[in-house]
């Protein structure tokens, strides 16, 4: 995506394949996953009952999470709660390393972004077809039989549409913010890029990481809701 | 009369275009979210101790008038492609 030469705290390393750029993107994508491996295996060797400030914020995130899966899909969505906390905790990691000075964001790329929606979209495609057979499809041909042939066309368009809009949503905010905190410190060297930074650390990232993964919980409740009409 | 190279006038034309999408596409959503959030607040006002059940929602319309401009802006980077800069 850029070609410009930018500055990294890790070194490129010359991956098969891969241009440095990309080869930066999965680096930072495996330290945001060593940042969470790391964070939880210290919260969860020491668990308390009268809890510490890391093993708090764990518990914060995890009641957050399960308050909105139970608002949307009521108890029995709580089967896929390690899918949605997964992504949010990731996209939550991956936003925020962006932030520090010679650090990049793996989801400023829309591979990194690609990759969790096309897991998404498989995962709820497979869980449709394995719940209900071949009933799933009949969602694809709409309420009237006879519009059937037209609802076919539209119905699929808008199903494929999804893991694109997924995808393009996070990297545009991710990107765009980035892109305006390099014009911003080419214009003031001091002070204004700080008030962006922190409307993007304070809004922008933790909105992003709840939007992606609270669609995924939508259309897999979507995709194994009992036919009612919708 | 000099011709105009067709090559400059596709790219000269791209541009416009990409901007012309991205800036339009925006007008929907960016009214979209505005009703949303107003409706939002104002439920608020009305019911405070419906704000976490609300909340949710709000944010499942905001993703949705979002999409909009996400599509203006795909076409606005496949526009930009074309520029050949």
């Amino acid at each position: 995506m850029s070609s410009d030469v930018e500055f990294s705290v890790l070194p490129a390393l010359n991956l098969p394949g891969l241009t440095s750029h990309q080869a930066l993107v999965v680096e930072y994508t495996w330290l945001s996953m060593a940042i969470i491996v790391v964070l939880l295996a210290i919260a969860i060797i020491s668990l308390k009952t009268v809890p510490g400030t890391l093993q708090n914020i764990f518990e914060m995130v995890v009641t957050f999470i399960e308050g909105y899966i139970t608002e949307i899909v009521g108890k029995k969505g709580l089967r896929y709660f390690p899918l949605v906390a997964t992504i949010f905790t990731f996209i939550l990691v991956a936003n925020y390393i962006g932030l520090i000075p010679g650090f990049m964001s793996p989801t400023a790329s829309i591979n990194t972004t690609a990759g969790m929606a096309i897991v998404v979209f498989v995962f709820y495609q497979y869980l449709g077809v394995s719940q209900k057979g071949i009933k799933y499809f009949k969602h694809f041909l709409g309420p009237i039989p006879v519009m059937a042939p037209l609802m076919i066309v539209m119905e699929t368009i808008s199903e494929l549409a999804r893991p694109v809009a997924l995808s393009v949503r996070l990297f545009a905010n991710i990107y765009g913010g980035e892109m305006i905190i390099k014009i911003l410190f080419g214009l003031f060297a001091i002070g204004v890029p700080v008030i962006w930074m922190a409307w993007d650390s304070l809004i922008t990232i933790p909105i992003q990481a709840f939007i992606f993964s609270l669609l995924t919980m939508v259309y897999v409740a979507g995709a194994v809701a009992a036919d009612e009409g919708h | 009369m000099d011709s105009i190279d067709p090559k400059m006038l596709t790219a000269a034309a791209s541009a416009l275009g990409a901007g012309l999408a991205i800036g339009l596409g925006a007008i929907g959503s960016g009214i979209g979210i505005g009703i949303a959030a107003s409706k939002f607040i104002e439920s608020i006002a009305r019911q405070p101790e419906s704000e976490g059940k609300t909340r949710t929602w709000f944010f499942m319309a905001y993703a949705l008038c979002e999409t909009q401009t996400i599509f203006a802006l795909l076409i606005a980077f496949i526009l930009l492609g074309k520029t050949g800069g």
